[in-house]
């Protein structure tokens, strides 16, 4: 039910009559607020006016399960959309009413219903802002253990449906290591309560489903206790391939250091602590291009010239990156028990070493923690200087690492300054984080080229063996790639769409669905 | 032509003549079903394709694996053919890099292990806990004692799957971490018990086989203890690789009869570099000291790992419940002649294992269920003609 016809006034009429007014709106500046989340396309059209990409009829914040029900009930007589929107965080264009429709805001769903310290379980509400979880857990000496940058502006229900990752991955895991059951409320209004221990299928299905099934109400999350210490090491690896193999070798003999981060050599030059802070012009232009720090005149002109051939400036920053052998930045974290940390410390030492490593101030690592939220939130001055920037994270085996970050970054260095960084490994595995920043004559030119930038990457990746997405999901931006990532694996998707959601109310167009 | 003999030309054109029979012996291997045929396709594209035939022709299929399950069908009324996997038996590929190895569904755990030994690599599970099955029953089915405390259950060893859909497709999800491309459906399909698929090939991730493994055993005045201990070891971020916590009889039973003096015993296996071990080891002792356990010699230790590897039986019955749950529980079990023990640890929630099921009822109450009515939908959506007959294992 891609193609939703306005809300008609009888459907207002029966929404109206579910909520207080204090908490439903059809005003403009809500419809307006509520028309995009933080997908960057719908930044370069806002730059340029347009201000209301997706528009809802209707926004509501609903503050129970059974006015959740009951909205599923009159969308389903009404056949209107229902689009769940957590802190509204997502970058994929997943939270948007793409063809009206009612955003249902779940942000008023936030407490911690249940807290048991002896199982390190808690019962908590989607809705909850991530930050505030876990000061409310660090109050009783615990943590989830789930840090995204974004974790001051997403919710635990926006999480579980794009299965998101923080930071420290590769001690906590992934969101969806840390949960041991969800409470769900598909687009029939039936609420079920999916564990882990007997439904592990239906989970499964459940996690990721980016609201295109139901709402995600509440879930049961695994906790671990505060960490008694916590320490950073910093290095220079010779090459992002050596760093890798550092990487690989950590995990596979079973360690699970809390932070484990490779940046290439421009990332390392240009956005990490130990960047290159020499006066060079190409050194101040891009570290001005990505931290905003010039006064805006001064980067305007350097955005111009710089980004009129981003291709170039790429070459040129990995060229002089390699000029100067500055190498790669890997920062290493560990956490936990002292002694226990320490020996993880010791044993991540010996491999970085074996791998050439050399050994960097452990002050880069602690800085890169203080200011571990920071770098994400200083976009804004290269949309403001009519560029834009991106990130774009996938995934995939060790063995074929080394070619997707060389495709997709041959893909985007054409048309656009790239930096990557690896920071979420497994022992199998590592997601590859790229950042592109580049910018068009207009909006229109900015949004072709932006969407020629995706369509190349993605393809390169899917062509080199990589998923996709590793954290970010899929939402609008990446919908037409599912077919390429799941194959024939959509009839399954369809499958569980008519089961879950048989009217097709629950946030059409997502996921390809 | 009668219409077995039709179905047999049929199945013959697509796996051999010589790659199925009707004799009493292959049919008896489906108990209490009695196939018309039992075929032995060799790969996932031979599945598919008697799956298509079977949805042609209305036919039921049921899947057969090692053979040591105890699968309980339906039995239904019209044909049956009986599927096994015994000649999916080959590794196709092994990564040493990314530590993946993609094999068929047939092959047996033993000779999965036997064959990454040979490659310096290991599932972190002993290679006697489920011997003679194949890869592909133990995860359409996981045995209750699939799970390590380092590892997680059994379906973490698996990055992604092929399978044979019930309306004949071959479906191949991709090979890559913790994707965050929607639902997992790859991995979605794990524990199905070829309800709506058939897993054909399975891509597992292995590790290298760490330089030392070493047993270690701490003696407990009461199970109680030793539970508490068992969970603040794991809670403190140590991972071993294997956690078992006995009572009186069960230790007795793992450890000797000699023994049988002692009340409760943590048992671990702890594996990795030597020095991550000796501190992991340390840490155990201080919280063993402070739960008033103490360290049992290390020639006891090696003798329990002994027996607990090479008797991985599954000789009671098992419920899966929160630690808070487990302790509550425990405190029935006040008779030491009854063996309990408890495994499959995580910092949450823990097996309860009983000799038998009647004093486990309260605890039964606390699990959760199955939801059968989803189970039921998903089937009617993606196994329209119900050719698939599943398996609803004995438990
Ligand atoms: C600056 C910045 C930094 C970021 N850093 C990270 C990072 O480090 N790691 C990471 O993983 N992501 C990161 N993200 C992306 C984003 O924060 C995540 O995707 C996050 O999980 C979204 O959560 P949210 O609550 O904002 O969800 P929303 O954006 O509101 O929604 C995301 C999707 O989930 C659905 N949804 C939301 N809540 C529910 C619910 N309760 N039930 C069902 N469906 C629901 C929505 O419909 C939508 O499809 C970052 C984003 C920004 C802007």
């Amino acid at each position: 039910m891609n193609q939703q016809a306005a809300i008609t006034s009888a459907a207002q009429r029966a929404i109206a009559a579910l909520f207080p007014s204090d908490r439903i709106s059809a005003d403009l500046p809500d419809r307006i607020a509520y028309s995009r989340d933080l997908w960057p396309r719908t930044l370069i059209g806002l730059r340029e006016g347009q201000h209301r990409p997706f528009e809802p009829d209707t926004v509501v914040w609903p503050v129970s399960l059974d006015e959740l029900r009951a909205l599923i009930e009159v969308s389903i007589e009404h056949r209107f959309a229902l689009i769940p929107f957590g802190g509204g965080s997502g970058v994929c264009g997943g939270a948007v009413a793409q063809n009206g429709g009612v955003i249902v805001d779940l942000k008023r769903l936030d407490q911690i219903t249940q807290l048991c310290d002896v199982n390190l379980l808690a019962d908590v509400q989607a809705g909850i802002i991530g930050q505030t979880l876990e000061d409310q857990l660090n109050v009783r000496g615990l943590t989830l253990g789930h840090f995204p940058s974004s974790i001051r502006c997403s919710t635990l229900g926006g999480w579980l449906a794009t299965r998101s990752a923080g930071q420290c991955s590769s001690r906590y895991g992934k969101i969806e290591d840390m949960v041991d059951s969800v409470g769900f409320i598909d687009g029939t209004a039936r609420y079920r309560r999916v564990d882990r221990a007997n439904n592990r299928q239906q989970l499964e299905a459940i996690i990721g489903s980016e609201g295109v099934f139901g709402f995600i109400t509440d879930a049961t999350m695994r906790l671990a206790h505060l960490p008694q210490t916590r320490m950073f090491l910093a290095y220079r690896v010779p090459s992002v391939e050596r760093g890798c193999e550092a990487l690989r070798r950590i995990l596979q003999a079973g360690l699970r250091p809390a932070v484990l981060r490779l940046y290439d050599e421009l990332d390392t030059l240009l956005s990490s602590p130990a960047g290159d802070r020499s006066p060079s012009a190409l050194s101040r232009a891009t570290h001005a291009l990505t931290h905003g720090g010039a006064g805006k005149a001064l980067q305007n002109r350097l955005l111009s010239t710089a980004l009129r051939k981003a291709g170039n400036l790429s070459r040129i920053g990995a060229n002089l990156a390699d000029r100067l052998r500055r190498g790669c930045l890997m920062i290493v974290g560990v956490e936990g028990d002292r002694a226990l940390a320490e020996a993880e410390a010791a044993y991540c030492h010996e491999q970085i070493i074996c791998c050439e490593g050399d050994r960097l101030d452990d002050e880069i690592g602690i800085s890169w923690f203080e200011n571990r939220y920071g770098v994400s939130f200083k976009m804004s001055p290269l949309f403001m200087a009519n560029a834009f920037v991106d990130t774009m994270e996938v995934a995939a085996p060790w063995h074929k690492l080394m070619r997707v970050y060389r495709d997709v970054h041959q893909a985007l260095s054409a048309d656009a300054l790239v930096l990557a960084h690896f920071s979420h490994a497994y022992t199998d595995g590592c997601s590859i984080y790229f950042t592109f920043v580049s910018r068009g004559s207009d909006r229109t030119g900015a949004q072709a080229l932006y969407d020629r930038l995706w369509q190349s990457a993605l393809a390169a990746a899917d062509t080199a063996g990589a998923a996709v997405s590793h954290h970010h999901g899929i939402g609008l931006a990446k919908a037409e790639f599912m077919k390429a990532e799941h194959g024939h694996g959509m009839t399954t998707l369809r499958a569980l769409k008519t089961v879950f959601d048989p009217h097709g109310i629950m946030n059409p167009g997502k996921l390809g669905l | 032509m009668s219409p077995e003999t039709d179905l047999s030309t049929e199945v013959a054109a697509i796996v051999g003549a010589t790659h199925l029979s009707s004799l009493e012996s292959d049919r008896a291997e489906f108990s209490g079903l009695d196939p018309a045929l039992v075929v032995w396709p060799k790969d996932g594209a031979e599945i598919a394709a008697i799956l298509r035939l079977a949805n042609r022709r209305r036919i039921h299929i049921a899947v057969r694996g090692g053979g040591t399950g105890s699968p309980c069908w339906r039995r239904p009324s019209s044909p049956v053919l009986g599927l096994s996997t015994r000649r999916m038996i080959n590794i196709v590929e092994l990564d040493s890099t990314s530590g993946t190895v993609i094999v068929q569904a047939g092959i047996r755990w033993s000779k999965l292990c036997d064959a990454l030994e040979q490659h310096g690599l290991w599932t972190g599970l002993p290679r006697d806990a489920f011997g003679e099955a194949t890869i592909g029953g133990l995860l359409a089915d996981p045995p209750a004692n699939a799970h390590s405390p380092s590892f997680g259950p059994l379906s973490e060893l698996c990055v992604s799957t092929t399978v044979a859909c019930a309306d004949g497709s071959l479906l191949r999800s991709r090979t890559a971490p913790r994707r965050a491309v929607g639902p997992d459906v790859g991995r979605m399909l794990l524990g199905d018990r070829a309800n709506v698929a058939i897993l054909t090939e399975l891509v597992l991730r292995t590790r290298q086989r760490p330089a030392l493994i070493v047993p270690a055993l701490q003696l407990f005045p009461t199970l109680r203890d030793a539970l508490t201990a068992a969970r603040a070891i794991l809670q403190i971020g140590v991972r071993p690789t294997m956690l078992r916590v006995a009572n009186q009889a069960q230790a007795a039973r793992e450890i000797g009869p000699q023994n049988f003096s002692i009340p409760a015993v943590v048992g671990l296996e702890l594996a990795g570099p030597q020095k991550m071990i000796d501190r992991a080891l340390d840490k155990i002792d201080e919280i063993a000291a402070q739960h008033s356990g103490q360290t049992l010699p290390a020639d006891l230790a090696a003798d329990w790992y002994e027996r607990t590897c090479s008797e991985y039986a599954l000789d009671g019955h098992s419920t899966r419940l929160s630690h808070r749950e487990a302790l509550a529980a425990i405190g029935r079990f006040t008779d030491a002649g009854r063996r309990v023990w408890l495994d499959q640890f995580d910092a949450h929630r823990v097996n309860l294992w009983t000799e038998s099921d009647e004093p486990t009822v309260d605890a039964v109450a606390m699990r959760g269920s199955r939801d059968d009515h989803w189970l039921a939908a998903i089937k009617a959506a993606l196994d329209p003609h119900q050719v698939l007959l599943g398996a609803q294992s004995i438990e």
